[in-house]
């Protein structure tokens, strides 16, 4: 699990913008693998994800200063993370226009807004409406079962899974994205995991 | 899974940190042991042991996301090996309905093609009825261009249904080779899609086979059309490319002879069509088949109709057909079929088997024209598009199109049900008469049918039915009235052309949308914030000023004829008149002031002119709106003072007359009517006071204070004739009118103003009132004046009282956006944004009523161009918080505007100023964007309206027009250059 590459982190708040370039470069995978994982189905037929990231590195190159002000310790990839979402939640907004309103209910337009989790914010996947018939006839049996004990979960055990997981975010990471302590984070990762295993072993071919 | 594990720190490590640490290894591919690390950390083990399974399980469900979202890319995953006796073997297609696999039946060792529903659908009621449906009546069916049906099955919770395999292609991927323009392109596709392969492999095989059969056979004619079809795309060469390029399709397929052995391309051969024919007619004879045993098909389109090896068509796909005889579980709420094929009715939920003619009909269509009748969008638009417009004629697209197979296509996908082939039989015999050669049974379409058609299609002109009728008499009138001059039934001739002029007239007003309809009340649009809609063709939908192209002669032929008779000279005033109210709706500014003089001239030659007095009063003040249009402000004067002398002087002699009063109410109304004209605000001098510009001017057109400064007849220049009104320097507001000027308009208002009050209190008609607050409107001096709310007042008041008069509601909207949007404090700003928000409420009300008149689009998208400079503005005092939000909602208006706009502009044939306007939108929409921080969409907004400038400029355009064209086209592109974005990958 990459954590912010410290060097080029150092160069870029001690005034070496090109610095930011790097960065954004290094962490593209990453981004484009949250956005994958994000993005509505719907949207997805619209949109090509680097379009996205392409509005992405402007939108960071603007807000760098927002970036500088943050304390130290602050993480440059949740940062920039954030920015991509907030982002997409423009494209969103603007896909649907004056509509978003009444469409953010199917659409999780909120799904960003508040860092803090919230039942609007579990990822797009656990929620079943959200699958295509081909994600469905390629999902197993058993992980098709693994969705379903997931996406009863608490959501924001559903956030902390999908961060950890299918975002590959580290604890601290997962931490400053939802903005909570790292012994908070890590306590429901590991609670939420234990459900899940609950689970499992009530049904004995899940494992 | 034998490499040590990392040491403990000092501190040990937490279970979290051995879960990342264990996660870590296995995403870089190792195989990490949950049992080793349990061993090396006992004091953790328990919880090792519970989480990691949990967490490798969670890794699971992710390889699944990654993989389906990869299959969504490659479409090549077989969900289940097996499914009874069923192997599957690989996906060759996929629709609504479910996806196809071919697969293999064991217990027979034949290969057949499964569809299966997608598994979490499994659980919808709906779709399993379908398919058990889609089993059953395909089951019953048996036609040589039919795919049999095997059986349905149901295993492991799946759903599937057996057919026969077809080796072969759906039409639709053989229309998309074609289309494609070239061997690279169609070798990408089948190197990246491997049911493409199997189109390909279709059509290599026809090519080797038409190298072994003469080109009289049907495998070679099926070749040789599809080798010449009109796109091109498959001459040897291409594929010869195509070839080289991928290595997996089998050269045996691709012998191809090389382009000498082949006839040099011979495009649009008769082969082609006649394929169209025959493949259609085999669709048509399948349809009949299946229709004979009272089943529709519902849902025929090229993707359900695949073609063989051997060149036949195979129908499929029975699934949302019903049985005609009653049971119609589909058929109530849930439209059931493709919406891009479905016919006009089926939206109305009713069909039967002339609404598969009708999609059947379409598909040819593409077959001909190798594009979509009815290019598919978003569902209401695409019900919009089925229910109003017919596609344009196949022969425009492609004029090789034989003449007949036109005939037969556009006589299958006509809109009214009784006008299509009334049977698939009928259609199937029609084909078969065109392949080969036999005269047709449709007839064409003559353009009078298709008027009256049209005709019937739209609702504002359901009434004047009998109007057209007559319009059909009188076209055959109009060939023989020279002769009738001199025959002997000319007393009989007479009488019926009065009726007919009065039926035109009738025609005249249907077609005309009515708030331009009645020219007593033209009043021309002037004021700064609209363009100007009532002058020229982009205040008429294509269809009524073709239409109005086609009165014109009927009228001036009529006119002539009646000159040259004593008894009529009032009815060849009248036609003159119509002429030039005509002329003006079509902008024909110079033909239509004619047309007015000789219609004066005529009226006032009348033994009883006085009786005319009010026509000749209105026709001098259409003389002074049109030359208004021209830009001749003093010859508008004067004829609007002619008018008004005219009425003042002369009084009516209407001795012993029952409806004295009434024209005395007229001639009083159209005096007002004068004082308003002469008195109504000029384009220019609008608005109070100059704001001060928030920036330096960078260019011509970089003024960004708005509209209200940056008049159209900026682009025209001062003082060229055209159809700007001629102006001094720009920019100067008041211009042309000093304050002595500005008095005098006033009391010309307030004449109007008093002769209304007046009239009103004898008889409150609806139209006096409409006056009453045009004067008022145009009386008040800022916007937010007594005046202006009076006028508001009137105009909601009528707008209530008569919701379906367009013209009230119009100018009710057009009011409320007559807003100032710069300089505002909070309170005015928050009041003119509500008056916007008024304004476009009522717009989108019209334009939902009335959807073919651009002018309420173009009028709709000023509107929302003002809401977005107005948000924009605003910004600038917002907290930090409402800025974003404000920002954003400008960048919604401003994108509104511009679609509007650009609706328009491809709608209907609209002049330069609109390209104008659309450059002005563009510019401020991309300065909305940026502001909301979006530079790539705010270059893009430019981009787009660039390459639609671009694009309109290429056509034939006058070279005053392409000139002001072209001076947008440099604006935009010098804004392109300062908002380029120079991102890093």
């Amino acid at each position: 699990m990459p954590d912010d590459d410290v060097e080029l982190v150092r160069e870029l708040r001690s005034g070496d913008e090109s610095a930011l370039g790097k960065l954004f470069s290094a962490y593209r995978p990453r981004l484009l693998r949250m956005v994958n994982f994000r993005m509505d189905k719907r949207l997805k037929r619209r949109l090509d994800v680097d379009d996205i990231l392409q509005e992405t590195w402007m939108g960071i190159a603007q807000r760098l200063p927002h970036f500088l002000k943050q304390p130290e310790a602050a993480s440059c990839y949740v940062w920039m993370r954030l920015v991509t979402a907030q982002v997409m939640m423009d494209i969103y907004r603007r896909h649907l226009g004056t509509k978003a309103r009444d469409a953010g209910r199917d659409f999780s337009l909120d799904q960003f807004q508040n860092r803090q989790a919230t039942s609007e914010s579990i990822a797009n996947f656990f929620v079943a409406r959200n699958t295509s018939p081909t994600q469905a006839a390629a999902r197993t049996e058993a992980t098709e079962q693994i969705r379903q004990v997931v996406a009863e979960m608490d959501p924001t055990d559903q956030e902390v899974l999908a961060l950890r997981h299918f975002e590959e975010l580290s604890n601290s990471e997962v931490a400053q994205v939802l903005e909570i302590s790292t012994t908070a984070a890590s306590t429901r990762y590991i609670r939420a995991l234990k459900k899940l295993q609950e689970v499992m072993q009530r049904h004995p071919d899940l494992a | 899974m034998n490499k040590p594990l990392p040491q403990p720190d000092d501190a040990s490590p937490t279970v979290d940190e051995l879960a990342e640490e264990f996660l870590k290894r296995r995403r870089s591919g190792e195989v990490p042991d949950i049992e080793v690390y349990a061993t090396q950390y006992p004091d953790m083990a328990e919880d090792i042991r519970e989480v990691f399974p949990a967490l490798m399980a969670m890794e699971s469900l992710k390889r699944d996301w990654e993989k389906a979202a990869h299959n969504a890319e490659t479409n090549s995953s077989v969900p289940v090996e097996r499914l009874g006796d069923y192997r599957l073997l690989h996906e060759i297609g996929r629709g609504g309905m479910g996806i196809v696999y071919e697969a293999v039946q064991e217990s027979l060792d034949r290969h057949v093609a499964l569809k299966l529903l997608p598994q979490h659908a499994v659980t919808d009621a709906t779709y399993v009825r379908r398919l058990q449906r889609e089993a059953r009546t395909a089951a019953a069916l048996h036609h040589s261009n039919i795919v049999p049906v095997f059986g349905v099955g149901q295993e492991q919770g799946y759903h599937y249904i057996v057919m026969q395999l077809i080796p072969g292609a759906p039409l639709d991927r053989v229309i998309r080779l074609l289309r494609e323009p070239g061997g690279e392109s169609l070798a990408h596709s089948i190197s990246s899609q491997p049911d493409t392969a199997i189109a390909e492999g279709a059509l290599g095989m026809l090519i080797e086979s038409a190298q072994a059969t003469p080109i009289t056979e049907p495998a070679g004619s099926v070749l040789s059309g599809l080798v010449s079809a009109p796109g091109n795309s498959l001459r040897t060469t291409s594929w010869q490319n195509k070839e080289a390029a991928s290595e997996h399709v089998e050269t045996s397929a691709l012998q191809t002879p090389t382009s000498s052995d082949r006839p040099a391309s011979a495009p649009d051969s008769p082969g082609y069509w006649r394929l169209v024919a025959r493949l259609g007619s085999q669709i048509a004879s399948a349809l009949e088949h299946a229709h004979g045993r009272g089943t529709l098909h519902r849902d025929i389109k090229p993707g359900n109709i695949l073609l063989d090896l051997q060149g036949a068509v195979w129908v499929t796909d029975f699934g949302l057909a019903h049985a005609t005889d009653g049971s119609n579980a589909t058929q109530t709420g849930s439209l059931a079929g493709t919406l891009s094929y479905m016919a006009p009715e089926q939206f109305d939920g009713k069909s039967d088997e002339r609404s598969d003619v009708y999609s059947l009909g379409l598909t040819l269509y593409e077959l001909a024209t190798l594009r979509p009748a009815i290019p598919s969008g978003t569902r209401a638009e695409t019900v919009a598009r089925a229910t109003e417009a017919s596609p344009p004629r196949p022969r425009s697209i492609n004029p090789n199109i034989p003449a007949d197979l036109q005939t037969i296509i556009l006589k299958a996908i006509s809109q009214d049900p009784a006008h299509r082939y009334q049977s698939a039989a009928a259609l199937a015999e029609d084909l078969c008469n065109f392949e080969e050669d036999r005269p047709i049974k449709a007839r064409r379409v003559s353009a009078f049918e298709r008027f009256r058609r049209w005709c019937r299609r739209n609702p504002w002109l359901a009434m004047s039915t009998s109007g057209c009728v007559l319009l059909l008499v009188l076209a055959t009138l109009a060939a023989v009235l020279g002769y009738a001059h001199e025959s002997q039934q000319r007393q009989k001739m007479q009488s019926m052309l009065t009726i007919l002029v009065d039926s035109l007239e009738h025609v005249y007003d249907r077609f005309i949308p009515e708030q331009i309809s009645a020219p007593s009340l033209l009043i021309s649009s002037e004021d700064e914030t609209q363009p100007s809609v009532l002058s020229g063709k982009a205040a008429l939908s294509p269809e009524a000023a073709a239409m109005l192209e086609e009165l014109l002669p009927a009228f001036d032929k009529l006119a002539q004829q009646f000159n040259d008779d004593d008894s009529l000279k009032a009815n060849a005033a009248q036609a003159n008149r119509r002429v030039a109210d005509i002329h003006v709706q079509l902008g024909n500014y110079d033909r239509a002031i004619a047309a007015y003089r000789e219609a004066i001239r005529r009226y006032t030659a009348l033994p009883d002119a006085k009786q005319w007095l009010v026509q000749i009063a209105v026709a001098h003040n259409e003389i002074g709106n049109t030359l208004l249009q021209q830009g001749n402000k003093t010859g508008s004067t004067a004829a609007h003072r002619d008018a008004i002398e005219l009425l003042l002087t002369d009084v009516p002699v209407v001795e012993g007359r029952s409806d004295t009063s009434k024209l005395l109410h007229e001639q009083r109304f159209e005096l007002a009517r004068s004082w308003f004209l002469l008195g109504k605000r000029g384009r220019r001098d609008q608005l109070g006071p100059p704001v001060p510009n928030s920036g330096p001017p960078e260019g011509e057109f970089s003024d960004r204070r708005g509209p209200q400064r940056l008049p159209p007849g900026r682009l025209s220049g001062p003082g060229r004739p055209g159809r700007m009104p001629a102006g001094g320097p720009e920019g100067r507001p008041h211009m042309g009118m000093g304050r002595a000027d500005e008095h005098e308009r006033h009391r010309w208002l307030q004449l109007a103003i008093d002769e209304l009050n007046q009239l009103i209190q004898q008889q409150d008609l609806p139209e006096y009132s409409y006056l009453l607050a045009m004067c008022l409107r145009d009386r008040s001096h800022t916007l937010d004046s007594a005046d202006s709310e009076a006028a508001i007042a009137v105009l909601l008041e009528l707008t209530e009282a008569h919701p379906t008069i367009a013209r009230y509601r119009y100018e009710l909207s057009r009011t409320y956006a007559a807003v100032r949007i710069t300089g505002l404090s909070g309170t005015t700003q928050e009041s003119a944004m509500k008056r916007l928000r008024q304004s476009i409420e009522h717009m989108n009300i019209l334009m939902k009523q009335h959807p073919d008149i651009t002018a309420y689009a173009i009028s709709a998208a000023h509107t929302n161009h003002l809401m977005s400079m107005l948000l924009m503005e605003s910004v600038h005092a917002a907290s930090e918080f409402e800025r974003e939000l404000l920002a954003s909602e400008a960048t919604i208006h401003a994108a509104t505007a511009l679609s509007l706009q650009r609706q328009a502009m491809r709608s209907s044939s609209t002049g330069p100023t609109e390209a104008f306007w659309l450059m002005r939108f563009a510019e401020v929409g991309s300065e909305a964007f940026m502001m909301d921080h979006k530079p790539i969409l705010a270059a893009s907004v430019l981009q787009e309206a660039e390459r639609q400038l671009v694009e309109r400029r290429s056509g034939d355009l006058a070279g005053d027009d392409a000139e002001q064209y072209d001076r947008a086209i440099r604006a935009l592109r010098r804004r392109m250059q300062e908002k380029r974005p120079g991102p890093p990958r």
